[in-house]
């Protein structure tokens, strides 16, 4: 055997998948040859190094950013052909299923209707003579004022409702990884964090 | 029994057979889920990625060395992933070997990008592995503990260069089959086993130097 045919042979070697003629020429050309001893040594040194290093463990959040990065942003699966129908449009509008948008216009709504309800009710009263514009403006102001404050407070209670709700979600997502199995066989040997 | 040179004779045991029958399972499974993913299956999607975030993030946090741009470069490799998966056939090999390519070019794009920043001064690094030797003292490498086994390890990686400490890592750390190794990085069976060897061989002369013994 040449030193050429041992360094091919020595992976083979160390994994013990030679048959063993090949395992005792090997052995063999690495009596009479002290370079190839070394390289010999070497190499089973630096493989049973490597093999009781720690496992890798990967960062608990990452599964869940790589899936907020991919499907979580209103992006269809990979598939593009096709897809679910029901998935497409749930994520088409899942920005405008957002409790805040939700109510941000809810409350738009709400305001517009009171304006424009009010201003007829004004405009009612200006027709009908005897005040100023102003003066029928501000005729409505108590009542509308109460309905306004009502209306508030509402929309505070509704918004710390959806606060909460959004918190606890929160919790939940960050809770999720670890509660997933990892995904390669488990190493015997611990798993390291970096 | 052992031979003259140290090595047990029952540390030889075939396990080819079994590995290539998980490979063969492994690759079956990520065709199925690959399948699904293109027909819209979020899930599928889902079970894809926790299946290999290990492996990507293993293999970059050890080539690189810096947990934060490995978590990086592994979200970067599933977005591409993400957005090129209709461009994947499963005639032409297994996802995980696919999905190591693209781990792969992204890795050296990086290396690439900053190896300035990387190119060690011979006689910095001289003094650098004195002063290991000096720190760590001449000890076996079974009495370190696992937080000095991964820093040692990190440092000598480092020392190899790209082509070597890829071909290393997945083959010692990520336990890839010497085909695998060939179709990720484009190479000859024959030339990623050359490559372990020169790689182990400067490892394990590196940890020398830093006084780690066998």
């Amino acid at each position: 055997m040449k030193c050429r045919d041992f360094e091919t042979l020595l992976c083979d070697y160390l994994d013990g998948s030679l048959p063993i003629e090949r395992r005792r020429e090997t052995e063999d050309h690495a009596r009479t040859c002290p370079d190839c001893a070394a390289a010999l040594r070497d190499a089973d040194f630096a493989a049973a190094f490597l093999k009781r290093a720690p496992a890798v463990e990967p960062p608990a959040e990452l599964l869940a950013d790589i899936l907020h990065e991919t499907i979580g942003i209103g992006q269809t699966a990979p598939a593009m052909a096709g897809g679910g129908a029901s998935g497409f449009w749930g994520r088409l509008f899942q920005p405008v299923f957002q409790p805040r948008f939700v109510m941000s216009m809810a409350m738009t709504v709400l305001s517009l209707s009171m304006l424009t309800f009010y201003l007829q009710q004004a405009a009612e009263t200006w027709r009908q003579g005897g005040a100023s514009p102003a003066q029928a403006v501000r005729s409505l102001g108590a009542p509308a004022a109460d309905l306004w404050d009502s209306a508030a407070e509402v929309f505070n209670a509704t918004r710390t409702f959806y606060e909460m709700q959004i918190g606890l979600g929160g919790e939940e997502r960050e809770a999720r990884p670890s509660a997933t199995p990892g995904p390669e066989e488990t190493d015997a040997q611990p798993e390291e964090q970096p | 029994m052992t031979t003259p040179w140290g090595i047990g004779w029952d540390a030889a045991r075939p396990v080819r057979s079994a590995a290539e029958e998980a490979a063969r399972g492994r690759m079956e499974r990520d065709a199925e889920l690959v399948k699904q993913c293109l027909s819209g299956d979020d899930g599928a999607w889902e079970d894809l990625v926790k299946t290999h975030t290990r492996l990507v993030y293993g293999a970059c946090y050890r080539f690189m060395g810096r947990p934060e741009e490995a978590r990086d470069i592994t979200q970067e490799v599933f977005l591409r992933v993400f957005r090129s998966l209709h461009t994947f056939n499963p005639a032409s090999g297994a996802f995980r070997t696919w999905l190591l390519r693209l781990t792969r070019n992204l890795l050296i794009d990086d290396y690439r990008r900053t190896r300035k920043d990387q190119v060690v001064d011979p006689l910095e690094d001289q003094l650098y592995s004195l002063e290991e030797t000096q720190g760590w003292g001449a000890r076996a490498d079974a009495s370190l503990n696992q937080r000095e086994a991964s820093e040692a390890l990190q440092r000598a990686l480092a020392c190899l260069s790209p082509e070597l400490r890829e071909a290393v890592i997945l083959r010692d750390l990520q336990g890839l089959e010497y085909r695998e190794i060939g179709e990720a990085l484009s190479i000859p069976e024959g030339t990623v086993k050359s490559r372990i060897n020169r790689g182990r061989g400067e490892l394990a002369r590196r940890l020398r130097a830093m006084g780690i013994e066998s």
